[in-house]
C-alpha cells in the first residue's frame, strides 16, 4: 500500500523540528541541509515541509543513467548504493526538491518514510505531519465532506434532536 | 571539531575590508561557554569601558553557544556591544533561524569592528565570505532589506540580519531583525551596526554540528518533549503566544498603564491572547527547532493599513505601546509593532519613549508645539502611530525620543526626569515593580539596566512557574524579601547560562530544571557540568559583567528605581495601595550584594574576582 506523509499547513509553524529529527536519525548529527524533509517558508508567512511525494511515475527513477533507482512494493524509491554514482541527475528531475546529495557516501539519499515510522512526524509538536494512505485520506475526506451535506440538508436534526 | 563547537570565530574589520578567521579558544569556551558569556568576555579584553559606544572603538560581537544548532529548542545567538542607549555593556539576543545557520556556516562567532567607509553588507557562504556594496539597499526597512538581498544572491532560503532606518539614523535603541520579523531588540545593537554602515549579514550553512555524546542528547530530547507536553504555560503560550501574558499580569494588576501610574488597565482583555487569537491572527509562527511556537503572525483588518502582515504583537509590545500608552486599541499596537520592526528599533523603549512623552504632556512639561503640533493625549491612537514612525525617521520631536527616555528627560529638563522608566538608561517592560515586588530588584541590578528577562522573576512573581528555579509554593508578588533574593540570586546564574548556550529564556526558563540543563550542557560539550558547576559558570559571567559596568561607571547609585515607585501607590485593581518601602529595598539590596560577593558599594570584592578565576581577566583594582 502506497504512503505518504499528509501535511497539514495549517498547523506548520516553521519550526523545522523534522528536519532535525530526519537528520539526527539519519545521520546522527545536526544539519537541515541534510534532511530529506526541508520546510520551505514562503513570504510572507506560508511554511510549506516538502519531502519525497512517492510519485506514480518517479522522474528521479527514469532519469537514472546507472538505473541505481526503483520503485519498490510500497511506493518507495530504493537507491542501490553500488550503482549510484553520486551524477544527481535525479536530483535536476525531482520536481519538489527533495533529493539530497550525501557527500561522504558519494550518493543521493531520498525519503524512506523511516520505513513506516517517520521520525519527523514523531518530531512534530503541532501534529502537522502524518503518515498516512491515499485510501486513508480519501476515506476521511469523503467522511468530512459527508457530513457537511448531511448537516446543510438538515438531515440529522430529526434523528439528533436538532444537535 | 564535534563538542557543539565549530571552533571558528570570524573577525571582520571594516575599515580595511579585512576578513580573518580565529580559532575559538577552548579554555575560554571552557569558563564562558559560548554566546553572552563568552561575547561578553571578549568585549571586556578589546572594548574599554569607556568607549564612546558611537566611536570606531567598539565592536558587535555576533555569538553563538554549543547547543545553537543542536535539536535542544531554541537555537538562538546573542549580540554584544557597548551600548548607545546605556553607555555600559549591552546585549540582545534573538531567535528565529539565523543563529543556527551561522553555526551550520562554520563558525562560533563574528566580531565585527572598525567602520566602513560606504555602506556594505557581509555575506557569509560557509568558507566564502565577503562584504558587498549596499548602495541599493540602504535606506531600506528590514523586512525589504532580506528579501533584495535574498534576491541579489539568488537564493531564498538564506538567513539574513537586518537593521532599518532607524539603524541608520542612529535612534539609540534600533534593532537587529532576521527571519523576517525576529528581533535583537534592546540596547540599540542596530545603531552600533548603523554607525559602522554595515547595513546586513547574509548566511548560509551547509556544515554539520557535532555534539560530544549524540546517544544521550537524543535521550535528552525524549524528556524534553515529556516534560513539554505536560506544562500548562507552555501549553498557553502556544495557544495565545506571549499575549497570554496580560491575563496574568492584569490578574496581579501588574500591567503597566499610562507611564507606570497604574498597574490596572481596565480594557485589559481587548489586548489578551484570547482576543488576539479571535482577531488579527492568521498563523503560529515557531524558531528553529521550537515546540512551543509561541510567534505570532497577524494581519491589520481595517483602516489605512488594511492587509499589513505583522509580525507579532507580542506581549511586551501589548503593554508598552498599548495600555502604557493608554491605548486598548489591539490593531493600533499591531501597526506599531509592524513599524518598529520595519524601521528595525526596540518596540519596548520605543512604547516607553512615547508614553514618557505622554505624561509629560499631560503634566505640561512638553507642549503641543514642542511635540510638532501632535495632541499626545492618552490613547490617542493616530498621534502614537505617527510618533514611532518620527522616532524612526529622526523627524522633529523624534529626534528628540530617539535618545531614548533618560537623554530624552534630560534635555527636556523642567521635571522630565521624574517620568523617565528606566534604569541605567534601559526603559522598562510590561511588569509593574509595585505589584511584582521580585521585579524591583531583578530591574535594579540587572547588567543591561532595567531588564525584564535577565532572570526568571517575572514567572516567580506571576505565579506561574520557572523549572530553572522550583519553589514549592507560589511566592507572594507583592513581597519582597529574603526569598526573592535568592532567588534572583540563583536566577540571574541560570539563565546567563541559558543565554550563554545559547538557548531560548521562555523554553529553557518554563522546561528545564538546573538539572537538566546541566545534563544539556555535558552531553553536548563533553565537559562534566553539574547543577553548582553551571551556577558558577553563570556567576563568573555575571560577575565579569558587572566589572565592565563598574569600570564604565557603574555602582550602588545606579542600581535603583525611580522615585515613583518608593513614593507613589498604585491606584487600583488587586496590587491597590502597593508601593516599594525604600528601606527594605535597600536592605535587600545589601542583602543581594552579600550573597554575590560585592561590597556595599556594589563592587566585586577581590576574593570573589579571584574565586571565580577571573583575576587574570579584571584590571581594575577591586576591594
Amino acid at each position: 500500500m502506497r504512503q505518504y506523509l499528509k501535511i497539514d499547513l495549517d498547523k506548520c509553524t516553521g519550526c523545522r523540528a523534522c528536519e532535525l529529527a530526519c537528520v539526527e536519525s539519519k545521520k546522527k548529527v545536526y544539519n537541515p541541509k541534510k534532511s530529506l524533509i526541508r520546510v520551505v517558508l514562503v513570504s510572507p508567512y506560508f511554511y510549506v515541509p516538502i519531502n519525497c511525494q512517492f510519485c506514480e511515475k518517479p522522474p528521479c527513477v527514469t532519469s537514472c543513467p546507472e538505473r541505481a533507482l526503483e520503485v519498490d512494493e510500497t511506493g518507495r524509491i530504493r537507491i542501490d548504493k553500488e550503482k549510484c554514482i553520486g551524477c544527481t541527475w535525479c536530483f535536476n528531475a525531482c520536481p519538489f526538491g527533495a533529493i539530497v546529495l550525501d557527500r561522504e557516501e558519494n550518493t543521493v539519499r531520498i525519503c524512506d518514510l523511516c520505513d513506516g515510522e517517520p521520525e519527523c512526524a514523531k518530531a512534530c509538536p503541532t501534529g502537522a505531519i502524518e503518515l498516512a494512505t491515499l485510501e486513508q485520506v480519501g476515506g476521511k475526506n469523503r467522511i468530512l465532506a459527508a457530513q457537511k451535506l448531511i448537516s446543510a440538508q438538515n438531515l440529522a436534526g430529526e434523528i439528533l434532536g436538532g444537535g | 571539531m564535534g563538542r557543539g563547537y565549530m571552533g571558528k570565530i570570524l573577525r571582520i574589520n571594516l575599515t580595511e575590508d579585512r576578513i580573518t578567521i580565529e580559532n575559538l579558544d577552548m579554555r575560554l569556551a571552557k569558563k564562558f561557554l559560548g554566546g553572552v558569556g563568552l561575547a561578553s568576555c571578549i568585549l571586556y579584553k578589546e572594548v574599554p569601558p569607556k568607549t564612546n559606544p558611537l566611536g570606531e572603538e567598539n565592536k558587535l560581537l555576533f555569538f553563538t553557544g554549543p547547543v545553537t544548532g543542536t535539536r535542544i529548542p531554541t537555537g538562538r545567538y546573542v549580540v554584544v556591544f557597548k551600548s548607545p542607549l546605556t553607555s555600559i555593556l549591552g546585549w540582545s539576543s534573538s531567535a528565529g533561524h539565523w543563529g543556527p545557520e551561522l553555526k551550520f556556516a562554520g563558525y562560533d562567532g563574528l566580531i565585527v569592528e572598525g567602520i566602513s567607509p560606504r555602506p556594505v553588507y557581509l555575506w557569509i557562504d560557509d568558507d566564502f565570505v565577503e562584504l558587498r556594496s549596499a548602495k541599493n539597499i540602504w535606506g531600506t526597512s528590514t523586512s525589504e532589506t532580506q528579501s533584495r538581498i535574498r534576491k541579489e544572491l539568488g537564493d531564498e532560503e538564506i538567513r539574513v540580519a537586518a537593521i532599518g532606518r532607524a539603524g541608520e539614523k542612529l535612534v539609540r535603541f534600533a534593532s537587529i531583525i532576521n527571519d523576517e520579523g525576529r528581533a535583537a531588540g534592546r540596547c540599540g545593537a542596530g545603531a552600533v551596526m548603523g554607525h559602522k554602515r554595515l547595513k546586513a549579514i547574509a548566511v548560509r550553512g551547509t556544515r554539520d554540528v557535532e555534539v560530544a555524546d549524540f546517544d544521550r542528547v537524543v535521550q535528552l530530547m525524549d524528556e524534553i518533549y515529556r516534560i513539554w507536553k505536560s506544562e500548562p504555560f507552555a501549553r498557553s503560550l502556544t495557544l495565545y503566544g506571549t499575549a497570554a501574558v496580560t491575563s496574568f499580569t492584569s490578574g496581579i494588576a501588574a500591567f503597566p498603564t499610562r507611564n507606570f501610574q497604574s498597574g490596572f488597565f481596565p480594557e485589559w482583555e481587548k489586548l489578551s491572547g484570547p482576543t488576539l487569537s479571535k482577531t488579527l491572527l492568521v498563523k503560529k509562527s515557531g524558531c528553529f527547532g521550537c515546540l512551543i511556537a509561541c510567534g505570532r503572525i497577524s494581519r491589520i483588518k481595517s483602516g489605512p493599513y488594511k492587509g499589513m502582515v505583522v509580525w507579532g504583537p507580542e506581549y511586551e509590545h501589548i503593554n508598552t505601546l498599548g495600555a502604557g500608552c493608554g491605548n486598548p486599541d489591539l490593531q493600533t499596537v499591531s501597526i506599531c509593532h509592524q513599524l518598529v520592526n520595519e524601521y528595525g528599533m526596540d518596540g519596548i523603549t520605543c512604547g516607553r519613549v512615547i508614553s514618557f512623552a505622554m505624561e509629560c504632556y499631560e503634566k505640561g512639561i512638553l507642549k503641543r508645539e514642542d511635540a510638532d503640533g501632535l495632541d499626545l493625549s492618552w490613547g490617542n491612537s493616530e498621534t502614537i502611530i505617527e510618533l514611532v514612525k518620527k522616532i524612526g525617521e529622526r523627524e522633529g520631536i523624534g529626534d528628540l525620543l530617539a535618545e531614548g527616555s533618560r537623554i530624552a528627560a534630560q534635555r527636556i529638563g523642567r521635571g522630565a526626569e521624574k517620568y523617565a522608566m528606566q534604569t541605567k538608561g534601559l526603559e522598562y517592560a510590561g511588569y509593574e515593580p509595585r505589584g511584582m515586588k521580585g521585579m524591583a530588584l531583578t530591574y535594579a541590578v540587572g547588567n543591561r539596566g532595567g531588564c525584564h528577562i535577565t532572570t526568571g522573576m517575572l514567572y516567580l512573581d506571576m505565579g506561574t512557574m520557572t523549572w530553572m528555579y522550583p519553589v514549592d509554593s507560589p511566592l507572594d508578588p507583592q513581597v519582597l524579601d529574603l526569598e526573592k533574593v535568592k532567588a534572583e540570586v540563583a536566577l540571574e546564574r541560570r539563565y546567563t547560562v541559558v543565554e550563554s548556550s545559547v538557548l531560548c529564556k521562555f523554553f529553557a526558563g518554563i522546561v528545564f530544571t538546573p538539572e537538566l540543563m546541566a545534563s544539556i550542557l555535558s552531553a553536548v560539550t563533553g565537559w562534566e557540568i553539574d547543577a553548582p558547576e553551571m551556577d558558577r559558570i553563570g556567576e563568573r559571567i555575571w560577575t565579569l559583567q558587572r566589572m565592565y559596568n563598574v569600570e564604565a561607571g557603574i555602582s550602588r547609585k545606579d542600581d535603583t528605581l525611580p522615585e515613583r515607585f518608593f513614593t507613589e501607590k498604585l491606584p487600583n485593581g488587586f496590587s491597590q495601595g502597593q508601593v516599594i518601602d525604600r528601606k527594605t529595598f535597600d536592605e535587600m539590596l545589601d542583602e543581594y550584594y552579600r550573597m554575590v560577593g560585592w561590597d556595599e558599594n556594589g563592587v566585586p570584592t577581590k576574593e570573589k574576582v579571584k574565586e571565580l578565576g577571573l583575576e587574570e581577566l579584571v584590571r581594575t583594582r577591586v576591594t
